[in-house]
């Protein structure tokens, strides 16, 4: 395969041999002309080169100028322009030479004219493809099938008239007439494809007059020119008898006048539509700014300066709320804040409320107070919310200085562009929400790690008793606290606590909660004298409404029995092996935290009680009491305590295990509303 | 949960319906935090009708015992069901608040504390 690059060498190439080689057979053949010697070269070789010639340039361009890349359409028109020019500054030097050589032989020497012609026509055929093929752009914008079909049949029409060259035949010929004059009606046809003018800005549309305009003038003196020369000399070559070059010329220059007329036409109405296209732009750049994750700023300044240049007012200002309702932007322009203010007050006092409905004051001189906005010159307001749901985004005030500046077509796109700004705003606030709760969730879990790591790691189990323990939270963290401590060889200390609430405060209080137990746990109190110590150091750290119930038990192995006190915390149940019953243990005791004085200690007391191996202790908390059925029945006491009486024989971890399924069976789910902590120790 | 007060002469009583949870425990909290700062001496609580309490209830009634002992307020509970007593009782808030079985030993109980 040659490639395209290829393609253009070979064309290049053969476009300029063909090119020298009819220039020189051609000036040979008029010498020997001249002189009566026949060369004996046919003609139709000649007319062979310069169909060759002509095909190389075209298709040069056709690769050239097809390959390029998304130029404006005032750029192709440039560059049409400036090869148009070359052509026009060769035949200037040409014509400037002619007149140094006014007068003499040579002037009239027609192998010199001829040779010059030949230059001419070479630079001419290059002006006509490169205009030929960017029109072609121009006139195939946003083309539909037909078109391009279209196009390529002329393409291909004109293809055949390249072979003309070899009828010799005179621009005033019946038969060059008969087949020019459909061509030309089929350029004319073809050209009337003009919808790249209705993107050009105004000030494009002025630079492609221009151009298309000098373009026509060059196409013209080109024109003159070969009519001149044909008219008055002697041309072994006449491109104005070749179909080809004529109906391309002719293509060039009709579709310059037409341009030019369209052009016209058009600029008059060219503002408006090129308002439209910046409405519509407006729009789509709402529309991607959170796409693109900009700043919800940029939804302001679009916005605003969308809804400004629309409505063309004199000035306004676009006030943003935060989700709490204070103002977080001001953008103004032409307006102080001062002024806004006053506005704002004039708007008040005639009992005026944007922030629901779009309002517009068609005349200020109709509203009842407008004294004190007299002197601003301002005739009418164009005031509009911007709302999401029930919430007040913003709202944007639009000022004019003549009565009923705002017309119905201009407050509707408005009124469009605030209703996708506030949505865009919207959006622009869930996401920066959305990761904003991502982070506090990733928080949530850091605290769940640590909150783990203040229970107990593993629980003691020894030859006097066996424990475990089940802890889950309704959150990620929560209030519930169990513990586990050997004071001595006999002595050991288990707790069970709960704080008020769930969540992240009652997280923190169970913290302080560890902290108070492992400081207290080390002073051999009784439990008594525990809990006021902890209510005492609780106090001071609770909030108001909070409190914590504790259950703390002192099990003393060397002499068999429990010692235990209880600050509110839920009675714990015994199960009695000797009796093969089970009962709670209720005797009195008050929260941490509920009397914030020395009289706590009234409250509480120690309750011993001697146990028996085989005896098993449930603690709890209420998460496990208020496991609640679908029709708000709770798992309840009696429920834990045939749980236990059914278990009893297990080891503990069992027994956690099989009150728990008990506890969810019940519940339907294991999603709990509450913290639930369940505490065994059974008594080898 | 629905919450209403009434005045007759000088008893202020409250009527507590349906569950306090911690969302609900708010309104409780703000028509106490009224009444006392209204000087209400005489403050009667109809439970007859809650159904449940939870801690953040609890947490309300414990946040005003330290001023009704300090002011001398009569404050009673009255028509407790069973359920929720015993919530007020494991946690010993019993010991603190005054709870009668009906609406005249309530009464009686509040002309008694507020003298």
């Amino acid at each position: 395969m040659i490639s395209k690059k290829n393609f253009f060498k070979l064309y290049v190439i053969l476009g300029f041999v063909s090119w020298v080689l009819l220039t020189i057979i051609n000036l040979t053949m008029l010498v020997g002309e001249e002189s009566g010697i026949n060369f004996g070269i046919p003609s139709s070789f000649n007319d062979l080169l310069f169909a060759l010639l002509c095909a190389s340039i075209f298709l040069i361009f056709k690769l050239e100028i097809g390959s390029r890349g998304e130029e404006g359409f005032t750029e192709l028109l440039w560059k049409s322009f400036i090869t148009s020019s070359v052509a026009l500054l060769v035949l200037l030097l040409i014509k400037l030479f002619y007149s140094f050589i006014e007068n003499t032989n040579l002037a009239e020497n027609s192998v010199v004219i001829n040779f010059f012609y030949h230059l001419n026509a070479l630079f001419l055929l290059i002006m006509l493809a490169t205009t030929f093929f960017l029109f072609k752009r121009m006139i195939l914008f946003q083309k539909n099938k037909l078109l391009a079909q279209l196009w390529l049949a002329y393409e291909v029409l004109m293809g055949l008239c390249v072979l003309s060259s070899f009828f010799d035949l005179a621009f005033t010929d019946k038969l060059f007439l008969i087949l020019f004059f459909p061509l030309l009606a089929f350029s004319i046809y073809i050209s009337i494809n003009l919808k790249w003018i209705a993107y050009l800005t105004f000030k494009q549309k002025w630079q492609s007059i221009i151009l298309l305009f000098l373009i026509l003038a060059i196409c013209l003196t080109f024109l003159q020119y070969l009519y001149d020369k044909s008219i008055n000399n002697y041309l072994i070559l006449d491109v104005t008898g070749n179909l080809f070059v004529v109906t391309v010329f002719s293509f060039t220059i009709g579709y310059c006048i037409i341009s030019v007329l369209v052009l016209l036409f058009n600029l008059p109405t060219s503002s408006v539509f090129e308002k439209k296209f910046n409405e519509v732009l407006n729009f789509q750049r709402l529309s991607q700014i959170v796409q693109i994750g900009q700043e919800e700023s940029q939804v302001y300044e679009v916005l605003f300066e969308g809804s400004l240049g629309t409505v063309q007012a004199v000035g306004g200002w676009l006030e943003v709320f935060d989700d709490k309702g204070n103002i977080c932007a001001f953008l103004s322009k032409n307006i102080e804040q001062d002024v806004a203010i006053k506005i704002k007050s004039f708007f008040r006092k005639n009992d005026l409320d944007a922030s629901k409905q779009t309002t517009y004051i068609k005349d200020i001189l109709t509203m009842k107070y407008f004294e004190d906005i007299k002197k601003l010159n301002f005739k009418s307001f164009l005031v509009m919310p911007l709302q999401t749901y029930n919430q007040n985004l913003g709202i944007l005030t639009l000022v004019s200085d003549v009565r009923e500046g705002f017309d119905n077509e201009v407050t509707n796109i408005v009124e469009t562009y605030v209703s996708q700004a506030s949505v865009t705003i919207h959006n622009a606030r869930l996401i920066a929400n959305a990761i904003e709760n991502e982070r506090y969730k990733e928080a949530l879990k850091i605290a769940e790690r640590v909150q783990q790591s203040l229970l107990p790691k593993e629980l003691i189990t020894n030859q006097y008793f066996e424990t475990a323990a089940f802890c889950k939270s309704a959150e990620e963290v929560g209030g519930d606290y169990y513990d586990i401590h050997q004071i001595s060889n006999t002595k050991f200390a288990l707790i069970i606590g709960d704080v008020s609430g769930k969540g992240t405060s009652a997280a923190f209080h169970m913290a302080q909660m560890k902290g108070v137990f492992q400081a207290l746990i080390q002073m051999n109190l009784t439990p008594e004298e525990f809990m006021v110590y902890a209510n005492q150091a609780l106090s001071s750290c609770l909030e108001k409404t909070t409190f914590i119930t504790l259950t703390l038990l002192l099990v003393d192995v060397e002499n068999r029995k429990i010692i235990q006190a209880r600050a509110g915390h839920c009675p714990m149940l015994y199960y009695n092996k000797i009796l093969n019953k089970s009962y709670f243990v209720t005797n009195k005791g008050l929260g941490l935290g509920i009397i914030r004085n020395n009289s706590y200690k009234n409250f509480i007391n120690n309750d011993v009680i001697e146990y028996n191996s085989g005896d098993c202790l449930v603690l709890y908390t209420d998460g496990i009491m208020e496991a609640k059925r679908t029709d708000n029945e709770e798992f309840g006491e009696i429920r834990l305590q045939s749980s236990i009486e059914s278990c009893y024989n297990s080891s503990a971890d069992e027994i956690i295990k099989t009150i728990m399924k008990n506890v969810y069976a019940f519940a339907g789910n294991e999603q709990m509303t509450d913290d639930c902590t369940l505490l065994i120790l059974k008594f080898v | 949960m629905k919450i209403t007060s009434s005045k007759t002469e000088d008893l202020f009583i409250v009527q507590i319906e349906g569950e306090v949870d911690a969302s609900s425990s708010i309104d409780l909290d703000t028509v106490l935090d009224k009444a006392l700062a209204n000087n209400e001496l005489k403050i009667l609580v109809d439970c007859e009708k809650l159904s449940y309490i939870s801690s953040a209830g609890l947490g309300v009634f414990m946040s005003y015992i330290q001023d009704i002992n300090e002011k001398r307020i009569g404050f009673v509970l009255y028509n407790v069901t069973d359920k929720v007593h015993n919530v007020f009782r494991i946690l010993g808030l019993d010991q603190l608040l005054n709870f009668e079985e009906n609406k005249e030993k309530a009464i009686k109980k509040v002309n008694e504390l507020s003298n």
